[in-house]
């Protein structure tokens, strides 16, 4: 060991020399170090908020949505989706799924989001849907409906069984359905039957017996409305909510039942569940009673929440399949843009919504301004590099029967016009900008594309219309509870997904009771947009004046200056080459995983 | 020294106490409550949350009661071993808690021995050659890689060792400690620290090196091995203990970067979670255990310092 003592330094304190050289030493490892930061080749979306242009960007096209489709009438029922046969398969058949969220809980009657790849692959609701939105057989077979839509006979498949070998019956749906409407379930996705006659009851929790379900024998389970719904066919009985265990078994157990290795009706079944340990993985039901049985034999579900890990778990083959969404799949699908397995017609509209009960946006004309002043397009352009498109009315380009194409021409709500929002301004109670308010703003998002979106609006008000007294804070919780976003924020940015139908997606925006005008808008009200909305929501989607409502009902909701459109997302799972017969549907289940395997690569 | 234990112990108390009335107001004056975080996606999803549902959800876990009356409940039950049901998950929080905390404290020890194996040679060596290329490579070099976020170097290390060198697979998730998979977190785990303990050492080193026992040691005859271990080493190691005593609840508790980066369900990522879901009993829960920790962490420090330096007396 060298003798300490030997030093040929005497020491003395630090001379100004060496401290020079320390500093130096210091400043250029942080200096390194920026560098390095600046350098990371992990692909993520750009740091810099770009400036404003109008010109496009250099990115690809956006790749076309779904052709045009029709949802399917009620009582129609078509054979599943057959896929080739495997070839060239590998040895070891497991895929290795990865999303980013941790999964808490498997549960057909709270799902509401990461669960739903394969939910209704354990536990098969009555239909399930295929990737054009057609009703296939799950554990029922065929319905018939009414002339009058007020009652519908479910034909349960007779080779339909548990894992366990027993029987599946009419009686099972009938309990489930039950257990989903009563307050046992810890969810709140308690009122999807809400049409069912009896549903009021289970509901409250008087009884759980709900007289609109009738299972007249082990096949036959009939259930009768108290109001036609033309889409019940959806919302009941393709919903994945309504394809879950034996009931009896969530009751005793609402909080954890599905770790505790429950019967399974459809292809998979759960092996392991463990949000603790983040250990989730699913393998072939031994009992699946319908053909052809999995290929694939084992599912390793990875939590992946940072989304540069997943990125180079992906470059690095680790994973097999997964779902990113946002400027994360923005990312994944410019550079593997072959990957892109879509989950059709599932997507969103992006948009800030006003509040018209806090000033100064309660005042029309005001809103009229801030909308004029901003353009939409060039932003959603710039955040989304031509990938996603620019939103317009609440009737997205997945819903049939969109006016996507042409919307913008025949309205003025969508033009960007400075000169007429500075004049529009000039007209509102508030004169002009120095008198308006502190307008209080949210992108309402961690998420680096919608922060810079929110700022690049800011930007253009401030340009355009000389606004600057703007509060914003980074999620809406920040100001308060839902509750209270009425008293509290101007401007607040959310999103609208849902079934992809022209009625119900305005209903969701637009009407009165839907909870965006409800809470986000602060009690947005139209007695016209809500009697149009009313009339197309009950009639049958192949009726001519069904559009003409709803067309109406967009029509006066876009003419009350309600929101500021901001992009069209678009849903997809991204899988490998060697990933085969992999398919997804609306519901983002992937949907053809009894057939999908790994070929040899 | 049993009697100072016990005190330790016992003023332990009353300060967990202001721990927990200071994080549970904190956690009550913060915008919105865990209901509301709970349904403010659903009600995205177009689906209806009555006020009736919310206050009934309130009601189960008592947040409808006042303030004072939701803290008394809670220390009453947490005297009683019960540290409540978490509101997001609807179970009990210390099974919860139970089953992460074991895995961030072996990842924490892990780096926590590591890190006097690298640290302290590296401050000797740096004191060995004071004022020359060594003493600023090794300073210069603990400084970048403390001065680089966690955030920044792991996905860095993971493009150079996973995707240019092909020298390994991406760690993900947690398959126990002795297994390659924790490699590369334990070593970012201790970066940090590390550049403090080398530091450390190297100013405990230097100052030692000039004391007239050193002088005295080495005028006796004994050998630089000898007088480095028993006499330098001894005494120098004093202030940096106690910086060990400091950074061990940070290595078990604020891993929560490498966590996310490296899927590894910890206890860092459980304390995130809660706190941004409102989730009140986990934060508590999440709380009382950190706290202990340091409580503990320092009663350890302080029971082993006099070991080192027997003119401390407790």
């Amino acid at each position: 060991m060298r003798d300490l003592s030997q030093r040929s330094v005497p020491r003395r304190a630090v001379s100004r020399r060496s401290l020079i050289k320390m500093f130096i030493a210091a400043g250029s490892g942080v200096s390194a170090a920026q560098l390095l930061a600046a350098c990371s080749s992990v692909p993520a979306a750009p740091t810099q908020a770009p400036a404003v242009t109008t010109g496009p960007t250099t990115a690809p096209a956006p790749t076309s949505a779904v052709a045009p489709f029709q949802l399917a009438p009620p009582g129609v029922v078509v054979p599943p989706i057959t896929m080739p046969a495997p070839s060239g398969a590998a040895s070891d058949q497991t895929l290795s799924y990865a999303h980013q969220s941790k999964l808490l809980y498997l549960d057909p009657a709270q799902e509401s989001g990461y669960g739903r790849f394969i939910i209704s692959l354990v536990w098969l609701p009555p239909f399930l849907l295929d990737d054009k939105m057609n009703l296939t057989p799950g554990t029922c077979n065929a319905y018939e409906v009414s002339s009058d839509g007020l009652t519908y006979t479910l034909h349960v498949d007779p080779n339909a069984k548990w894992s366990d070998g027993s029987k599946f019956t009419a009686r099972d749906i009938k309990n489930w359905i039950e257990y989903c409407s009563s307050p046992t379930n810890p969810g709140v996705y308690r009122t999807e039957a809400r049409y069912v006659a009896g549903h009021g009851p289970v509901n409250k929790g008087d009884t759980r017996d709900m007289t609109g379900l009738v299972a007249s024998d082990d096949l036959t389970l009939k259930i009768t409305l108290t109001q036609k719904d033309p889409l019940f066919h959806y919302s009941v009985l393709a919903n994945y909510r309504f394809g879950g265990p034996k009931a009896d078994v969530a009751y005793a157990d609402p909080n954890t039942w599905w770790s505790t290795n429950p019967l399974a009706t459809g292809p998979f079944k759960i092996e392991k569940f463990d949000p603790d340990s983040l250990t989730y993985s699913f393998v072939p039901n031994p009992g699946y009673w319908r053909t052809p049985k999995p290929t694939l034999q084992r599912i390793n579900l990875l939590t992946v929440t940072d989304p540069q890990t997943i990125v180079v778990m992906w470059q690095n083959n680790q994973i097999d399949a997964m779902f990113v969404s946002g400027s994360d799949a923005i990312d994944v699908e410019q550079k593997w843009p072959d990957s892109i397995i879509p989950m059709p017609n599932y997507g969103g509209n992006f948009f800030w919504s006003f509040n018209v009960t806090k000033e100064p946006t309660n005042d029309p004309l005001v809103r009229k301004a801030l909308k004029h002043a901003v353009d939409v397009n060039t932003i959603a352009q710039t955040q989304y590099f031509g990938m996603r498109k620019p939103a317009k009315g609440p009737i997205s380009p997945y819903a049939p029967g969109s006016r996507y194409d042409t919307l913008d021409q025949q309205n003025e709500f969508f033009k960007y016009d400075p000169d007429l929002a500075k004049q529009e301004l000039s007209q509102s109670s508030y004169k002009s900008a120095d008198n308006l308010p502190t307008l209080a703003i949210t992108p309402n998002a961690p998420s680096g594309d919608k922060v810079r979106a929110t700022e690049m609006v800011v930007e253009m008000w401030r340009k355009n219309l000389g606004i600057t007294n703007i509060e914003s804070r980074p999620m809406a919780t920040d100001y308060g509870a839902p509750t209270e976003y009425a008293k509290t924020i101007n401007f607040l940015r959310i999103s609208l997904g849902g079934l992809p139908d022209a009625a119900t997606l305005v209903y969701s925006m637009a009407h009165s009771a839907g909870a965006i005008a409800a809470q986000f808008a602060g009690g947005y009200k139209n007695p016209a947009v809500d009697a149009a909305i009313e009339k197309a929501m009950g009639l049958n989607r192949s009726d001519p004046d069904y559009l003409k409502s709803a067309y109406q009902a967009e029509d006066l909701y876009l003419a009350d200056y309600m929101y500021v459109p901001l992009y069209v997302d678009r849903y997809s799972y991204y899988a490998k080459p060697w990933v085969k017969n992999f398919k997804a549907n609306w519901n983002n289940l992937m949907y053809t995983l009894d057939q999908t395997y790994l070929a040899a690569h | 020294m049993l009697k100072y234990i016990l005190l330790r112990l016992l003023a332990m108390i009353p300060l967990l106490f202001v721990v927990l009335f200071i994080v549970f107001s904190l956690g009550h004056l913060a915008p919105g409550d865990p209901v509301e975080m709970m349904y403010v996606n659903v009600v995205l999803e177009q689906s209806t949350v009555t006020e009736e549902q919310k206050q009934e959800v309130r009601h189960r876990y008592g947040l409808d009661q006042p303030f004072f009356v939701q803290f008394g409940t809670y220390v009453q039950r947490l005297a009683q071993g019960d540290f409540g049901n978490s509101i997001t998950q609807s179970r009990p929080v210390l099974p919860m808690i139970l089953k992460v905390f074991p895995i961030s404290a072996q990842l924490g020890l892990a780096a926590l021995i590591m890190l006097p194996i690298v640290g302290i040679p590296l401050g000797i060596l740096a004191a060995q050659h004071q004022n020359r290329a060594g003493d600023y490579a090794i300073v210069g070099g603990s400084l970048f890689l403390r001065t680089v976020p966690v955030y920044v170097l792991a996905p860095l290390l993971l493009i150079l060792l996973v995707l240019q060198f092909h020298i390994m697979d991406v760690p993900n998730g947690w398959h126990g400690l002795f297994t390659s998979n924790v490699v590369l977190p334990v070593f970012l785990l201790m970066l940090f620290p590390l550049a403090v303990v080398i530091r450390q050492m190297r100013a405990s080193v230097l100052e030692v090196l000039s004391t007239d026992y050193v002088r005295t040691a080495r005028a006796k005859g004994l050998r630089e091995r000898q007088v480095v271990i028993v006499h330098i080493m001894r005494n120098a190691l004093t202030p940096v203990v106690t910086e060990f005593g400091l950074i061990v609840t940070g290595l078990i508790t604020g891993s929560v970067f490498l966590e996310t980066i490296f899927g590894i369900p910890g206890f860092g990522q459980l304390y995130v979670n809660a706190l941004r879901q409102r989730d009140y009993p986990l934060i508590l829960g999440c709380t009382v255990l950190a706290t202990m920790l340091v409580m503990v962490s320092n009663l350890v420090v302080d029971v082993i310092y006099p070991m080192l330096d027997p003119r401390v007396k407790l």
